[in-house]
């Protein structure tokens, strides 16, 4: 990717900023989606996948500045089993 | 079948596993066995894990971009979300040759060919939560005699 300058807090200023968009926006999203991967571009849902991989590779060839960000689109949270039991969860 | 073996401590399972990068792909990734060499991270091989997590140590170390968000819930009713990487889990099968001792020979990486849509969680010791994304791809055996053992 050559000429494109990516800054690490750039990109996770886009992703936490896209995080939050797309939280305020799952209750509404269509039922056809669910399950799906959501590539998020500027608090934008540029358009769903079927997998991780899929909008990873549209991603990564669509915007050479990587400020983008996939979310699943699901209300369910991955249960960490022992690890959860055994130490506090704040955000990583 | 590939097969690895060791010793838990009647609690814990340890395991090492190689992580590899998988968010630069453009292309379907290849993996497979024997390709590269893996940086070896010691895992927690935890059946009660829906997925397979990294920590921010080895992220770092392995220069892993995050893609998104993953929704974690704890012991409550509180979801908190962390960051979430692509990568390749890899495991590393003594290498036993006729006539050879296992575990005297060089071992060979088999390369998981599913990515991994994995979270970040803080270092504790361990630095991958191996969940049951990759363990339920094999057999895992727990042993009473303090072995356990792993194929897939």
């Amino acid at each position: 990717m050559r000429g494109v300058k990516i800054s690490n807090a750039n990109r996770q200023d886009e992703i936490d900023q896209n995080l939050a968009f797309f939280l305020a926006q799952l209750p509404g999203l269509p039922a056809a989606a669910n399950g799906k991967f959501a590539l998020l571009r500027h608090q934008t849902i540029v358009e769903y996948y079927d997998t991780i991989v899929d909008a990873l590779k549209v991603a990564n060839a669509t915007y050479p500045d990587r400020l983008f960000s996939i979310q699943q689109v699901t209300e369910a949270a991955t249960d960490l089993g022992y690890y959860s039991h055994a130490v506090p969860l704040g955000a990583a | 079948m590939p097969c690895l073996w060791g010793l838990h401590n009647n609690s814990q399972v340890f395991l090492d596993v190689g992580v590899i990068d998988a968010a630069s792909l453009t292309t379907p990734a290849m993996p497979g066995v024997g390709t590269g060499a893996p940086t070896l991270f010691k895992s927690l091989v935890d059946t009660g894990c829906q997925r397979t997590m990294i920590s921010a140590n080895a992220a770092a170390r392995l220069g892993l971009t995050a893609v998104g968000k993953i929704p974690i819930q704890g012991v409550g009713p509180n979801i908190t979300y962390h960051n979430a990487y692509v990568f390749h889990v890899a495991f590393f099968v003594p290498a036993v040759a006729g006539g050879q001792m296992p575990g005297s020979g060089a071992a060979v990486a088999h390369v998981l060919p599913a990515p991994i849509h994995g979270g970040e969680i803080s270092s504790s010791g361990f630095d991958v939560l191996l969940g049951m994304d990759v363990i339920s791809i094999g057999s895992l055996k727990i042993e009473g005699n303090g072995a356990f053992s792993f194929s897939f």
